[in-house]
């Protein structure tokens, strides 16, 4: 029985499901076993894993049921103690497992531990953008309010946590990695690597979101995280909403260059949670919204000059 | 068939509910029969009944099932084309029937018509304060944030609670509250400016059980904005944040200023804004006032304060 299990959702991802591939082969730390889960994949897929001469991976096909549902096959099939998610377009870096099983090792009562992430483009070539989060053991006050792991390919998590939180809602398209988070945060102590293991690739097909769909997406998350919290803790909602609103804005402006959305879900976040207005966080994006709105998006120079202000911004406060 | 139903739900309420019928038997407007629903009272309210020799009253016994099902159980009962609730310990001025009749012929389009409030103490003697409400029109949005309707002041027509239903019985306490908001969202609703109702207060008893009202609460306003709009559902913060003011006054009143605290604080983490409100600001005053006088110094400051506010109004009116 392998150690890790590691779970690759794959649907029509063969562009980077290779590199991706490889990039867990490489590990050093062997002991475990790749579950390919193919979504309804309408590529080769198939055929490219016959080929493969690795025994420790596994594909298992099924009709498209979408990434939670797909990742939720995984996790049945999974035989490891400690099972690790990758999306099928991002990249690990060689120590990764190594020392994510160490931690858990070493805190038995440890139930997730993430890593820190580094941005990376179509070339693989990081973009400047890093997600750097300290938060560790009870981490729900935190996680419910903003989501400090981000990228779904980040957590290694103790099997015994699904058998206890159950697994991810096949109801939620967004977000759902997050609400699961939340649930496990709810009953275990997360741990944090503090290096960037893990490399998710920002590319037109992931990067383009429509901000309206994912704001119901994530209402469905904030809703249903909420939904058994203490009254007590409840109004920590609306700091989770202000953050949504905070991040809906930036997507608007940057995403969808569309200024006037993004003002929309500025004043949202305010109502919900004035104090953000004292952030730097909210500072910047007044900031960006201004420069939007007088100078437009002054073609390149411009637009670069503002992605690095938002790629600081990820890494100051997240 | 009479033109109104009242009905009044007693539970062991016979301190005062002599005093509450008088007030309806003195109506200007007489064609209405009362509707008494005995929620299984252990006082002598049969025997009581059985001496009263007034054709326009009916007692209705039941198993003692809460408040909602109380008045359910009169609404099921009642013959009358409109339906007025008023409170065992409640009192109405003479003409409050009559006006509300009126008002009611002369806007076919209201639902439900209500009116000011003024509050009494324990003897029947006002307070001097009067509570006015806005809840003109369609004041669905108004009501989701706070209630501002006394039970006690309402008369509506039965044919709006066929349509909506009655009160939701899985609702221990403010179950009024729910009824108002599901009327609102298909009914005008209309108020007579004058205050035909009087609600008693019953200071220092001990009369609220301010962690099962928030439980009810949050039901119900949880609800309330399941269908609501992304962009209205900041508003929910504030609902939260007026009833747990709400409660910290009822915790005053129960003469408790450690939970009146801990409601005030509770009621800012939801809506800071409050803070800049007269309402917190008497609260902190009050708090501050039971927390070093104690509760004997308290209720005399209150006695005081009272006396004084029936001076001013009294000069005021004459």
């Amino acid at each position: 029985m392998p150690k890790v299990s590691v779970i690759i959702p794959a649907y029509n991802a063969m562009t980077y499901l290779s590199a991706t591939l490889e990039s867990v082969i490489r590990q050093t730390f062997s002991d475990f076993e790749v579950l390919i889960i193919n979504d309804g994949s309408t590529d080769h897929i198939e055929q490219w894993a016959a080929e493969l001469l690795e025994e420790r991976v596994h594909l298992i096909s099924q009709a498209n049921q979408g990434v939670s549902a797909a990742r939720n096959t995984g996790i049945a099939h999974a035989q490891g103690e400690y099972i690790a998610f990758i999306d099928a377009d991002d990249l690990w870096e060689p120590t990764k497992l190594e020392k994510q099983v160490q931690s858990l090792e070493n805190n038995p009562a440890v139930g997730l531990v993430y890593t820190w992430t580094a941005f990376i483009d179509e070339s693989a070539k990081p973009t400047g953008v890093f997600i750097i989060s300290h938060a560790e053991g009870n981490v729900w006050e935190q996680i419910v309010v903003r989501d400090m792991i981000s990228t779904g390919s980040s957590p290694m998590v103790r099997r015994e946590c699904f058998d206890k939180v159950g697994v991810f809602d096949p109801q939620i398209s967004g977000g759902e990695d997050r609400e699961l988070w939340s649930r496990i945060a709810a009953c275990y102590p997360f741990a944090v690597i503090k290096e960037f293991l893990t490399l998710y690739r920002r590319h037109p097909n992931n990067t383009t979101k429509n901000c309206q769909k994912m704001v119901q997406q994530l209402r469905l998350v904030i809703e249903k995280t909420f939904k058994g919290a203490p009254t007590e803790s409840l109004y920590l909602r609306n700091h989770s909403y202000g953050w949504m609103n905070i991040f809906a804005a930036w997507s608007a402006l940057l995403d969808e260059h569309n200024y006037q959305q993004a003002m929309h879900y500025q004043e949202q976040a305010l109502l919900h949670y004035p104090q953000l207005r004292f952030t730097k966080m909210y500072l910047r994006l007044s900031l960006a919204i201004f420069v939007v709105r007088w100078w437009g998006l002054p073609g390149y120079e411009g637009v670069r000059n503002l992605k690095s202000s938002f790629n600081q911004l990820f890494l100051r406060t997240a | 068939m009479p033109k109104v139903s009242v009905i009044i739900p007693a539970y062991n309420a016979m301190n005062y509910l002599s005093e509450t019928l008088d007030s309806v038997l003195k109506q200007t407007f007489a064609d209405f029969e009362v509707l008494i629903i005995n929620d299984g009272s252990s006082d002598g309210i049969v025997q009581w009944f059985s001496g009263l020799g007034e054709k326009r009253v009916q007692l209705i016994s039941q198993e003692n099932q809460r408040i909602a099902a109380a008045r359910n159980t009169g609404i099921s009962h009642a013959k009358g084309e409109y339906i007025a609730f008023l409170d065992a310990d409640d009192l109405w001025e003479p003409t409050k029937l009559e006006k509300q009749v009126r008002f009611l012929e002369e806007h076919p389009s209201v639902g439900i018509v209500h009116t000011w409030t003024r509050l009494i103490d324990q003897k029947s003697q006002p307070t001097g304060r009067i509570l006015t409400s806005p809840a003109e029109g369609n004041p669905w949005l108004h009501l989701i944030q706070r209630n501002t309707i006394m039970t006690s002041s309402v008369m509506l027509r039965c044919v709006c609670l066929q349509t909506v239903g009655g009160l939701n019985q899985d609702l221990h306490y403010c179950e009024d509250s729910d009824l108002w908001i599901r009327l609102a969202a298909s009914y005008t609703f209309g108020i007579v400016k004058e205050p035909l109702t009087s609600y008693r207060l019953h200071p220092g008893t001990l009369s609220t059980n301010c962690p099962e009202v928030l439980q009810s609460f949050r039901i119900l306003i949880e609800r309330a904005f399941e269908s609501v709009p992304t962009e209205l559902l900041y508003l929910r913060n504030r609902a939260y944040g007026h009833q747990i003011l709400y409660l910290a006054w009822r915790s005053l009143n129960n003469r408790d200023y450690k939970q009146a605290i801990h409601y005030r604080d509770l009621a800012l983490a939801y809506y800071p804004q409050i803070i800049f409100s007269w309402k917190c600001l008497r609260l902190s005053l009050a708090i501050a006032t039971l927390q070093w006088l104690k509760p004997d110094g308290y209720s005399r400051v209150l006695a005081l304060i009272y006396t004084l506010r029936r001076r001013t109004s009294s000069s005021i009116t004459s």
